[in-house]
């Protein structure tokens, strides 16, 4: 006891006074620990546009039962090497979870992307009509930045989206477009030089502006006025997260990103840029959820630097091109992904944490927003699971095939982000919209086959 | 639901309760307690509607009394399978209910639940609107509109005279069909805000980075980074920041601010440079420069009823026609001479007759309305006897708008009955010169997204404006969507077969199909919620109908489904409206037959194999609220013809206009306003320059309701 209790007033002695040691996730967990709190938990959505077929994840050796399968498939990934697309994926294969067979029919809309329905389940057509998973883990998981949207766009000089995620009805969240803007804005403070004047000038400029939005406000009521909080919570929250990064430039500087691609036009630059910013802010700790958006909500890329012409578009209904069939274009798209995936999980491995390493307590949740295609069937949504969670989850080294839709077992895309909502604390019956149409044990979680 | 309260502020000066005499309660009363209450009661609540505790207090009831009506009217209440009432009684209580209720509207403003997104301004019963003599007038409260992103590229950017085009927009509006720039449905958000900062910054910066093009003369002493500008030098600078982004001087309050900015902002760790570009970021962000601010500053036309003021009406006429700020309306401001309505009428009439000044919004009414410019956005798969451009189509149903628009005469049923349609011609010009964009790679709709602030004007070409004739001869080109094997020279023509208006044309055909298929639901929605003025309810949470996948039935057979009786309480409204457009596939083109690709035999055979079924294409309309219209259609002509002539149809137009100009939905203390506008709309032979001018001068759009002092505390 006595040991204990000196251990912890030693820890907390270090970490308060010592610079540049308080930079490591290690000695914050250490830290942690002292206080009697949990190393915290991340979760990375990775969101890749117009469908993942489900023969692109399936394992070597296991066979997809698809519309035949009636019961549950359970097996270890140990004796089966994972397919072409996911080769990326191989070092961290006994930390990984690839499941099939799950359901979304309530996210169908129309064009190529439910946007917000996927991540919200509700319908593609009503816009953000809710939380997203994303952002209801956030709630839980907050940091200063509560999430953190970084999006690949087809044009670069898009600056910011909107088009996966939303933090409650009618709030749909922003994802920074630009890596090097993102950086300015998310490490601008602990960058240095002329960098470090701008927290200053915005503060006194959001006060000014804060000060101009209420005296306005006082001409108008009712929705009018509602409309004009929203601005000024808009600058209240951005002094807020200010303040908040403020107080954490060891940490930023520690953790800062290799900024080589940030400013660069090339679409596979600006996706490998956010990955390795995702990584960033993970590890610095700004954030403990991000949403990456590889051209989700209805986007088109022309991947001219792996030698495409045709955009996913025109490759989703069937255009192949250089001696390349659509479907192997797709691939090599999808390998592309999984390679940025697998550059970040790298990164968070490498960082001790506690007695493992921050990606132990991780979990990335690689999907795309459209199901199993270009234009999908909603009863097949592959998802491609890598970390437990600090072990909340049962996803080490395993395949999951449902039961096909309308069969008894069968589960909903919904139940397993209701079992993500379980693992960090979040306890709620349900999440979104459940499908009325088949049996009520298929739309309600958690996954026990899945929650730890 | 997000619903507005209509409106309290008025209540206190409209008087006295509406009643039915003593004879006519009685018939209402036993009328509801037969066929109704059974179901509408407090604890059933079918379709979320009661009237057990409903008296024949009209003006205290009047929503409940509409809608009541509205249904009575339309003949789908009492449902089929109840007793029906005998058709004296029924008639004797519609005429009850719609007597008292035009007394009501007259004498009553009881609050009404008002929906705020466009889509549900139908709740609103039409004959709340039209059913009797209008009431008085009854303006909205002061009102705040987020600018359109046209409204802050070609508005306030380009005011700044810096080039500032290229910065990015912060603003959005969404993508769902019907009328988009809603004012209920916009504020600025965080990630909006980050934006508008970025900008702010980007534009301080080219203000003061020295080049004599971008920096005028006074901002010179404000680029000297070894010396502060004097409080002059500075009150200078704020007082031209103010006229450019807000065109009008500060207050002396708003200087002394912005002073007191710049001096903390020069402290360390800041400086004398920084401090500046500050000081010029701020008005760009300040709300009124990011809103249409409608508070009513202009002179009391009654107790608690004020007008925009001049400087507010040079913000709100400007961006009813276009995102640009129109000089004409902010010099009129200055001199005094946008004032009272007849001010106003004189401006709009000559916005609207200037062939040189830019009126976007005229032709985005149309294609709000009709969503015909949708057509891209509905993905097909390459075809191997057609190929599709559905931005041709688009821009083809546009020259044909802008025709029957410039003639002016009879607008709406000329839009719906044209025999004439121009045929892969219509192109258009971006400032003046013809535009071009690589269709393989940008769709219409992206290339003028990213085109807000040019001038388009649509013209026809003397040769066929698709250069895709197919390379593969085989091929179908964009004229045989029209019925045409060759393109025809003559242009408008007239379209083979009794193809007429707007929703014959192949854009709206493919726009409210799906992408594979014809949708007989969207087609049948449309014209039950856009011309018949009706709500259908969302599809329940949870349902999805999966039709037979049965290659040798056609859609119209395999969509029995629908007729389900949970479904068809519903889908009686919409099917039979959509199924007449049978007489075309889902790329618009004609045909005699319904094509069925046997995919499975595909599958085993390797061989197309495809079902010729013979069309049904004859249409029901069902409880339109309109008696004249309701029955069966041979065709979808025949339909069109009928509804064009419905005087129901006409002010469902009117009241679509009315939401598209003002950028909310149509309150019962807006029925002057709506009646007015469809009298002028008739009397001018249908012309939609009239109606606009009735719009734009109305209360409705001219007014505020304030509070006055006793209402305040």
């Amino acid at each position: 006891m006595t040991t204990g209790s000196n251990r912890r007033t030693f820890l907390k002695g270090v970490t308060l006074g010592a610079g540049a040691v308080v930079l490591q996730p290690a000695l914050q967990q250490l830290r942690a620990e002292a206080e009697g709190r949990e190393a915290p938990r991340r979760i990375v959505f990775f969101v890749e546009g117009n469908g993942m077929k489900p023969d692109h994840v399936q394992p070597k050796g296991l066979e997809r039962k698809g519309t035949e399968a009636s019961k549950l498939t359970d097996a270890s990934l140990a004796n089966h090497s994972l397919p072409d697309p996911l080769a990326a994926l191989a070092p961290f294969k006994d930390r990984l979870s690839i499941v099939q067979g799950l359901s979304h029919k309530i996210a169908s809309g129309r064009g190529h992307s439910p946007e917000y329905g996927s991540l919200g389940c509700y319908s593609g057509s009503a816009g953000p009509v809710g939380q997203t998973i994303d952002a209801a883990l956030a709630a839980r998981l907050s940091g200063v930045v509560p999430h953190l949207g970084l999006a690949l766009t087809p044009t670069p000089d898009q600056i910011v989206d909107y088009c996966i995620s939303a933090s409650s009805k009618g709030k749909p969240l922003p994802f920074h477009c630009q890596p090097e803007l993102a950086f300015q804005s998310l490490f601008g403070s602990a960058a240095g030089g002329e960098a470090a004047k701008i927290p200053f000038l915005r503060k006194n400029l959001m006060d000014h502006m804060s000060a101009d939005i209420r005296r306005v406000q006082s001409q108008l009521a009712g929705p009018e006025r509602a409309s004009l909080d929203r601005y000024l919570e808009a600058y209240e929250s951005m002094l807020d997260r200010d303040r908040g990064m403020a107080g954490m430039k060891g940490r930023l500087q520690a953790n800062m990103p290799n900024t080589d691609k940030f400013k660069s036009r090339a679409e596979t630059d600006r996706l490998q840029a956010q990955c390795e910013l995702a990584a960033s802010v993970l590890l610095s700790g700004l954030t403990n959820v991000v949403t990456i958006s590889a051209c989700a909500g209805n986007k088109y890329m022309a991947w001219t630097k792996l030698g495409m012409s045709l955009r996913t578009n025109a490759i989703g209904h069937g255009g192949g091109e250089g001696g390349k069939t659509s479907d192997e274009l797709l691939i090599e798209i999808r390998k592309f992904h999984v390679e940025c995936i697998a550059a970040l999980a790298k990164r968070l491995d490498a960082v001790k944490e506690g007695s493992g390493t921050v990606l132990d307590n991780t979990l990335i949740v690689y999907m795309s927003d459209y199901g199993d295609k270009h234009h999908p069937s909603y009863v097949q949504w592959p998802v491609v699971l890598l970390g437990n969670l600090g072990g909340r989850l049962k996803t080490s080294g395993r395949y999951l095939e449902y039961p096909r839709y309308g069969v008894s077992g069968h589960k909903t895309l919904g139940t397993l982000y209701h079992s993500l909502l379980h693992a960090v604390g979040d306890k709620r019956e349900k999440f979104g919209n459940v499908d009325l149409a088949i049996d009520k044990d298929a739309t309600h979680g958690p996954l026990s086959d899945i929650l730890a | 639901m997000n619903t507005l309260i209509f409106s309290a502020l008025v209540s206190a000066f409209l008087p006295n309760v509406v009643a039915a005499d003593t004879k006519d309660e009685a018939l209402v009363q036993l009328f509801f307690k037969e066929h109704c209450v059974r179901c509408h009661n407090a604890t059933t609540k079918k379709g979320k509607f009661e009237l057990h505790d409903l008296k024949t207090d009209l003006a205290g009831n009047n929503a409940r009394f509409a809608a009541i009506l509205e249904r009575l009217r339309a003949g789908d209440m009492p449902p089929e399978k109840e007793p029906q009432p005998d058709l004296d009684t029924l008639k004797k209580v519609i005429d009850v209910i719609q007597a008292g209720l035009g007394k009501a509207t007259s004498g009553s403003a009881k609050a009404v639940e008002v929906p705020v997104r466009p889509g549900d301004g139908n709740h609103l019963p039409h004959s709340l609107l039209f059913g009797g003599k209008p009431g008085p007038s009854v303006p909205p409260p002061a009102r705040l509109w987020r600018l359109s992103p046209e409204g802050y590229s070609v508005g306030l950017l380009k005011s700044l005279n810096l080039g500032a085009g290229r910065l990015s927009q912060p603003f959005s509006l969404h993508n769902e069909p019907g009328i988009k720039d809603f004012a209920a449905l916009y504020w600025i958000d965080d990630g909006g805000t980050d934006i508008l900062m970025r900008n702010a910054e980007s534009i301080a910066g080219m203000l003061l980075n020295g080049k004599p093009a971008q920096t005028p003369p006074e901002f010179k002493p404000l680029t000297n980074p070894g010396k502060a500008p004097t409080r002059e030098q500075l009150e200078t600078v704020i007082r031209s920041m103010y006229r450019m982004v807000l065109v009008r001087e500060p207050s002396p309050e708003e200087i002394e601010s912005l002073l007191v900015l710049h001096k903390k902002c020069s402290e360390a760790p800041g400086d004398i440079l920084s401090a500046n570009r500050t000081v010029l970021m701020a008005p760009l962000l300040s709300p009124e420069a990011l809103h249409r601010f409608e508070v009513g500053r202009g002179a009391e036309v009654r107790p608690g009823v004020r007008t925009l003021g001049p400087h507010e009406l040079a913000f709100s006429l400007s961006l009813a026609f276009s995102g640009t700020r129109e000089p004409g309306l902010f010099a009129a401001a200055k001199n005094g001479g946008l004032k009272t309505k007849e001010d106003v009428e004189k401006h709009v009439r000559r916005i609207y007759e200037d062939p040189n000044l830019y009126k976007p919004r005229i032709l985005g009414f149309f294609h709000e309305y009709f969503g015909y410019d949708r057509a891209p956005l509905v993905c097909k798969d390459a075809q191997p006897d057609y190929v599709h451009h559905a931005d041709q189509l688009v821009l083809d149903t546009d020259l044909l708008v802008m025709g029957i628009v410039q003639k002016d005469k009879d607008v709406l049923k000329e839009l719906l009955t044209t025999p004439k349609s121009f045929v892969n011609s219509g192109w258009f010009k971006r400032d003046g010169v013809p535009a071009s964009w690589n269709r393989n790679d940008v769709t219409l709709h992206q290339y003028l997204s990213t085109n807000l602030g040019s001038r388009l004007d649509f013209y026809a070409k003397d040769r066929p404006s698709s250069p895709n004739r197919p390379r593969d001869k085989n091929k179908g080109a964009t004229e045989t969507a029209y019925g045409f094997d060759e393109w025809p020279q003559k242009q408008p023509v007239d379209l083979p077969g009794d193809r007429i208006g707007i929703l014959m044309q192949p854009s709206w055909l493919v726009a409210w199909g799906s992408n594979f298929d014809n949708d007989p639901v969207r087609r049948g929605l449309w014209i039950r919620e856009r011309l018949l003025g009706d709500k259908v309810p969302e599809v329940p949470v949870g349902v999805v109908i999966v039709l037979p996948d049965d290659p040798k039935r056609t859609l119209r057979d395999r969509m029995k489904v629908t007729k389900e009786n949970a479904c068809w309480k519903c889908h009686q409204k919409i099917d039979d409206l959509g199924f007449p457009f049978e007489a075309f596939d889902h790329f618009g083109r004609p045909r005699e037959t319904e094509n069925s690709v046997d995919y499975k035999a595909l599958q085993e055979t390797k061989k197309w194999v495809v079902h010729k079924l013979p069309l049904d294409t004859t249409g029901y309309v069902y409880a339109s609220g309109d008696p004249k219209l309701d029955g069966p259609v041979k065709n979808a002509a025949e339909m069109i013809r009928k509804l064009a002539d419905s005087e129901r149809v006409r002010q469902v137009f009117v009241r679509h206009a009315f939401r598209y100009f003002t950028g909310r939905n149509e309150t019962p203390g807006d029925a002057a306003t709506l009646q007015e506008a469809d009298r002028v709309y008739v009397r001018s032979g249908g012309s939609f320059k009239e109606l606009v001018v009735s719009l734009l001068t109305s209360e409705s759009f001219l007014c505020r309701s304030v509070q006055t002092q006793g209402a305040k505390k």
